[in-house]
C-alpha cells in the first residue's frame, strides 16, 4: 500500500460524493421534491459535504481554472485566478489530513450514530495509520 | 423497527382496502410502500437490486470489492431517481425513498471506493 493511494482514495470519495450531491440539487430543482437531508441540529447535509475541504478545495480550484480559459485582457483577472488555484490545493491538502474526522463527524449526524461508535471509529482509524507509520519506519 | 400495519383495526383495514384507490399507478406504488411496507420497499429491492448485480459482474469477473462498487454506483444512480419521485397523498408529499434511505447507497459506495483505491497495490497501476 502506498501513501499516494491513501491520498486518491479520499479524493475519488470527494469526486463521487460531490457528483452525487450536483446531482441531487439537479434532481431537487427540476422535480421540486422537499429536502429531508438534515442532521440532528437539522443543518443541511448537503452543505456540510460540500464544505468539508477537501471537496470545497476541488471546487475552488476548478472554478479558477475555468475563469483563466476566457481571457478578459486583464492580467490581474489572470492572477487572481492563479492565486484561487492555488488556495484551492492549499485548501486539498489540509483537507486530506481532516478529512476522515470531517466525514465521520457528518455521516454520524446525518444516522444519528452514538457518539461512542464514532470515537470507536476514529480510534481504528488512529491504530491503522500509527501502523502504517511504523511500517514505513521499520522498512527504513 | 416497526414494520409496516402491526395492529389489524378498523382504520388500518379501511388504509388497506383504499391502497389501490387511485388511477394513478404511482399514487399506487407509493401506497404499497407506506401501508403495506412501512416505506422500506423501495429500499429493500435497491438492495436486492445490488445483491444481483453484484453476483452478475462477480461471475465474470471474480473482483469483489471491484465488482461491489460499480454495482453500487449503478445502483445509485436509480436510488436518486427513485428520490425524485414524489406522490401528494392527502395533500402531503411522500417520496419512493427518504433522504437517508437514498444516501446510503451513494456513501456506502463512496466508501467502497476509497477503500478500493487505498488497498490498491503498488504495482497495478
Amino acid at each position: 500500500m502506498e501513501w499516494s493511494h491513501i491520498v486518491a482514495s479520499f479524493v475519488v470519495f470527494s469526486v463521487i460524493v460531490g457528483l452525487f450531491g450536483v446531482a441531487y440539487d439537479g434532481f431537487q430543482e427540476e422535480y421540486g421534491f422537499v429536502p429531508q437531508a438534515t442532521n440532528a441540529e437539522g443543518d443541511n447535509v448537503m452543505q456540510e459535504l460540500a464544505d468539508i475541504n477537501i471537496i470545497s478545495g476541488i471546487n475552488d480550484s476548478l472554478t479558477a481554472i475555468y475563469k483563466i480559459n476566457p481571457p478578459t485582457g486583464s492580467q490581474f483577472d489572470i492572477l487572481g485566478a492563479l492565486a484561487s488555484a492555488g488556495l484551492g490545493i492549499l485548501k486539498i491538502v489540509t483537507g486530506i489530513i481532516s478529512f476522515p474526522i470531517e466525514i465521520l463527524g457528518i455521516i454520524t449526524g446525518f444516522y444519528y450514530i452514538p457518539p461512542l461508535i464514532t470515537a470507536g471509529i476514529s480510534l481504528i482509524f488512529i491504530i491503522y495509520i500509527a501502523f502504517k507509520l511504523l511500517e514505513d519506519y521499520r522498512r527504513k | 423497527m416497526p414494520f409496516g400495519i402491526q395492529n389489524v383495526t378498523a382504520p388500518s383495514l379501511d388504509e388497506l382496502i383504499n391502497i389501490s384507490n387511485s388511477t394513478d399507478i404511482t399514487v399506487i406504488m407509493s401506497n404499497v410502500n407506506h401501508e403495506v411496507y412501512g416505506g422500506y420497499l423501495y429500499f429493500t429491492l435497491l438492495i436486492v437490486a445490488w445483491i444481483i448485480l453484484f453476483y452478475a459482474a462477480n461471475s465474470r469477473n471474480n473482483q469483489v470489492l471491484q465488482n461491489l462498487f460499480f454495482s453500487g454506483f449503478a445502483v445509485s444512480v436509480v436510488s436518486l431517481m427513485l428520490r425524485a419521485i414524489e406522490v401528494i397523498n392527502n395533500g402531503v408529499a411522500v417520496g419512493f425513498l427518504t433522504d437517508k434511505q437514498m444516501w446510503t447507497f451513494p456513501l456506502v459506495t463512496a466508501l467502497l471506493g476509497l477503500v478500493l483505491w487505498m488497498t490498491k497495490r503498488a504495482d497495478s497501476g
